[in-house]
């Protein structure tokens, strides 16, 4: 059963959840992030700059603490992780639909206890698109504008009041502990809704046929046409640090006066030190096998990993690369390419 | 034929001359994608696909920054080095770094073939958004600029919006003196007037703030760094084939750890290695994922290069080096 709930009452809900630590989207110059909130959130944006993976998966973290003892450790420390309950609010869609991801990559073969803690104590709340913005493509990857897919709840903005579904038990504890903030919806509520939901689907523009993507990625691994685009990449990552599904880090320890600790760091496999071998040889020494590689990794390697893409449609690659670097471009025309090799090799 | 098709034409007919010569490698200029009306860096290698080059006020990447690639290429084993110049496009702001680039011995001047534009400024694409959030399908490919001494023009989808120039520019050209190539085979363009000096006005509103108010300003700004260095990759001047902050022998000079504390070190190294050198070509501005207003500081490094030493970075290629020359009536209230 859909719920409602009025706007003025956003307040009043986030006052009965003062147990949970509040996440949700703020601005900070004229771009926007995902942070511990006491107000009321933002909930009038195209979509964050910096994806909210952050909260579960920080840019920095500290992993531990130790005081060396020449190549041994002594005195070693784990950071204190909070237990309260976390609410991620007003999450994107396609953000959400990236938690799937990132849940399946921090519990596969190795279980990430730093992300599983905080992971397991969050509910998600999505809050779905009114307006996508010139560069979303979710419904091709699979999710859509009005989509709960990995998150707990969604809500819909119907003018004075939104829309709340539940998905599941998680999204249940919100509606009991919001107790009579949340109304049933009325008829009324719930046509408005889908006339929204409907409305942000026709208005996303850009799409990616995916069908026969992975085969054709498969067959030009050795192709000339990688060097073509990435010739002017400028190699500065943000494509991989800013999209949601990014999840490469780096391990360093820091030791300064005697006291040590181990901290991980996002990284990019556009960096050529990402690759690098302590031989000095470099399995991806060019920018081009580099881009090849984010391509291959968002549209191939998990397609036959996990069954899923890597890439949710966001935008953000897009959006925010210095040179107009356009994946679904890329991915086309790669599609290009094999087809015309298959030509070639047909006539032959 | 507007302006902006006379020029786009030279630029084409030149770029196919050259490259049917057979003395030259390949030619950087802008293209324009298949779903976008921003210009962008293409590397032409055949004289036919010269057809595709644009010029417009979209043209917003510092091309030199490929040239430094270029010339610090190093052939894989068994691979004849090819040293035949590389042809170029180049506005004013950019025609500066090649100067830098020329003074400081990176690039040999006949390892490039340079067409250089007259520039009345390039727009801004975040001002452009926000003006334009009304003209549906602006930055669908296919759409048109135009831009004279007072207004841009752009036509999209069969709608036309005129818009005042001053609003749309980027920072970089509201401030701009040399709207002229300072270094060029070709130049291409009507010769635009220069205003006579830099008044640096746009500094004023930094050095107004007390010390804590500057602090807490960078402060703000330097904590949304997400330190991708795109500034310093896309910085044409930023040529150091190993950057320090990717060295990890003898030691890490900084930490990985995206915090207050390393970005601003990381900001203050850039900003000291670019002193005397910095030509405000604003191409680390522009790449900034997070906005971070990095030419408030290269506009600090010019003006303390005027005010000091009398040294503008970039404009003429026999001028001495601001680090590397020493006369006896420099100010040394510097030294350390």
């Amino acid at each position: 059963m859909a719920k409602t709930i009025l706007k003025e009452n956003l307040g009043g809900l986030f006052g009965k959840l003062s147990d949970h630590e509040i996440y949700g989207p703020v601005a900070d110059g004229d771009k926007m992030f995902y942070r511990r909130i006491d107000e009321i959130p933002l909930t009038d944006f195209g979509n964050s700059d910096k994806p909210p993976k952050e909260v579960f998966f920080p840019q920095t973290e500290t992993m531990f603490d130790f005081v060396p003892d020449g190549n041994k450790f002594v005195d070693y420390r784990e950071p204190e992780l909070s237990e309260k309950p976390i609410l991620l609010f007003g999450v994107r869609p396609c953000d959400a639909k990236a938690m799937i991801y990132l849940d399946t990559l921090f519990g596969w073969d190795y279980i990430d206890p730093y992300y599983r803690k905080r992971r397991e104590r969050a509910t998600i709340i999505a809050l779905g698109c009114d307006v996508p913005q010139k560069n979303c493509f979710c419904i091709s990857m699979g999710g859509g504008p009005a989509s709960g897919e990995g998150a707990d709840m969604l809500w819909t903005d119907i003018g004075d009041r939104y829309l709340v579904e539940s998905t599941g038990e998680k999204g249940d504890g919100i509606l009991s502990a919001g107790g009579d903030l949340f109304e049933d919806a009325a008829p009324a509520n719930t046509k408005a809704a889908k006339e929204k939901h409907e409305a942000a689907e026709a208005a996303v523009a850009r799409s990616l046929d995916i069908v026969g993507l992975p085969e054709a990625l498969e067959a030009t691994f050795d192709s000339q046409y990688w060097e073509g685009f990435s010739k002017r990449c400028l190699g500065c990552g943000t494509c991989t640090l800013l999209c949601p599904t990014c999840h490469c880090f780096d391990i360093n320890d820091i030791i300064t006066m005697g006291k040590g600790r181990r901290e991980r760091t996002w990284d990019s496999c556009q960096y050529p030190y990402y690759t690098l071998h302590a031989s000095g040889h470099n399995p991806r020494p060019a920018k081009k096998h580099r881009q090849r590689n984010r391509v291959y990794h968002k549209l191939l390697y998990t397609v036959r990993n996990f069954d899923m893409t890597t890439c949710v449609g966001c935008g953000r690659c897009i959006n925010k690369c210095p040179v107009n670097i356009d994946i679904i471009e890329v991915a086309e025309g790669a599609k290009d390419v094999a087809e015309s090799a298959k030509e070639v090799a047909l006539n032959v | 034929m507007t302006e902006h098709q006379t020029l786009e034409k030279s630029v084409r007919d030149k770029a196919r001359e050259w490259l049917e010569s057979g003395d030259l490698k390949y030619f950087i200029g802008y293209d324009k994608g298949k779903y976008s009306s921003k210009a962008r860096p293409a590397f032409i290698y055949n004289a036919e696909d010269a057809e595709s080059l644009v010029v417009d006020p979209t043209c917003a990447s510092n091309l030199t920054r490929y040239v430094v690639d270029e010339v610090q290429y190093k052939p894989g084993r068994g691979e004849k080095p090819d040293t035949r110049p590389v042809g170029i496009v180049v506005k004013p702001c950019d025609s500066k770094t090649l100067v830098e680039l020329m003074k400081e011995n990176i690039l040999p001047r006949e390892r490039v073939k340079i067409i250089g534009l007259t520039c009345r400024g390039i727009v801004s694409q975040e001002k452009l958004e926000e003006v334009l959030a009304e003209l549906p399908g602006w930055d669908d490919a296919g759409s048109e600029f135009e831009l004279d001494d007072e207004k841009l023009t752009v036509s999209a989808g069969g709608k036309k919006k005129t818009v005042a120039a001053a609003g749309v520019l980027a920072g970089k050209c509201l401030v701009c003196t040399h709207h002229n190539p300072l270094v060029a085979d070709e130049v291409f363009g009507e010769p635009v007037e220069d205003p006579e000096t830099d008044e640096f006005g746009d500094t004023r509103d930094l050095e107004e703030m007390s010390q804590e108010e500057r602090w807490d300003y960078w402060s703000a700004e330097l904590s949304r760094c997400v330190r991708c260095y795109a500034c310093r990759d896309a910085c044409p001047l930023c040529y150091c084939e190993q950057c320090v902050f990717d060295k990890y022998k003898p030691f890490k000079w900084n930490e990985f750890s995206v915090k207050l504390r390393e970005n601003l070190y990381y900001q203050m190294v850039r900003a000291m290695h670019l002193a005397g050198r910095c030509v405000d070509c604003g191409d680390c501005e522009r790449s900034c994922p997070m906005g971070i207003p990095i030419r408030k500081i290269n506009r600090f490094l010019l003006k303390r290069a005027w005010d000091r030493f009398k040294t503008e970075p970039g404009v003429n290629i026999d001028d001495p080096r601001m680090f590397s020359s020493y006369d006896v009536g420099d100010p040394e209230e510097e030294i350390l």
